[in-house]
């Protein structure tokens, strides 16, 4: 593969970018992206525009199960097996 | 004793779990609510038979197909969809240690727009997306839970990354700093 056709922004790149952008792409895919968003800009604003989100969806955190339901559960259950 | 002290750890293990994976999957804290107590019961009632190493796989498979029950049961029934904002908006807030108004108004509205588009993804690729970026579970557990490839839970994970980033094209949030 020549130079050129790894740094042009196809459906394969696409897949690269977002890896990198969510963290878990392989070195080799960070590498090429890295070197890609040096010369095509189109690249480098698809990233950022994906580690945007990326880092979004990173903040979210698992919601919490209320306490109050959570003991009415574990009491009913108990109760129930133990009767 | 031993199966009371074994169905607590299990449950403060998963109870978030499960709870997240139902509000993200049915859009609604009531029926999040009754789906996670349900799991809970099904946990108590399997307590004896419980490997508790794979214990996460079956919660999020029981979870996930009480989940498919509820949707199934809902296609007939009214929309809820938008009950689930302003509590998701809540526990937002909570997360973050800022005490600026203007950013936890900021980051509230920024969460918000994400989980809306997160709703709004395909049913098959949202439980992915979900277990894995919000449940920060392995390919592999994914593939067991939901009885898939790995390759599919793959696949599944990066259309849905581009969906997302589709569906929050033209949303950007105001700069408040």
């Amino acid at each position: 593969m020549n130079r050129k056709k790894l740094f042009k922004l196809n459906e394969e790149m696409v897949n690269r970018i977002i890896s990198v952008a969510y963290g878990d792409a392989t070195l080799a895919d960070k590498f090429i992206v890295m070197r890609a968003t040096a010369q095509n800009p189109e690249i480098r604003e698809l990233l950022s525009s994906y580690r945007q989100t990326a880092k979004e969806v990173g903040v979210l955190r698992e919601e919490e199960y209320p306490d109050d339901l959570l003991k009415n559960v574990i009491r009913k259950n108990y109760w129930s097996k133990t009767l | 004793m031993f199966a009371e002290q074994r169905y607590r750890f299990l449950i403060q293990q998963y109870k978030n779990k499960i709870y997240t994976y139902s509000l993200y999957m049915l859009k609604n804290r009531m029926d999040a609510d009754d789906v996670t107590q349900e799991v809970m019961i099904r946990i108590w009632q399997n307590i004896d038979k419980f490997n508790i190493l794979a214990a996460k796989t079956w919660i999020i498979k029981t979870t996930n197909n009480l989940c498919i029950d509820y949707l199934r049961k809902r296609s007939i029934a009214v929309n809820r969809e938008f009950e689930i904002d302003e509590f998701f908006e809540d526990t937002y807030s909570k997360n973050h240690n800022s005490e600026n108004p203007y950013l936890i108004t900021h980051f509230k509205m920024v969460a918000s727009k994400v989980k809306e588009a997160i709703q709004r993804l395909p049913e098959n690729l949202r439980s992915v997306f979900v277990l894995y970026e919000i449940e920060e579970m392995k390919y592999e557990e994914i593939s067991k839970a939901l009885d898939l490839p790995i390759n599919s839970v793959k696949v599944y994970l990066l259309r849905a990354r581009k969906k997302l980033q589709e569906e929050l094209k033209g949303y950007e949030p105001q700069e408040i700093i």
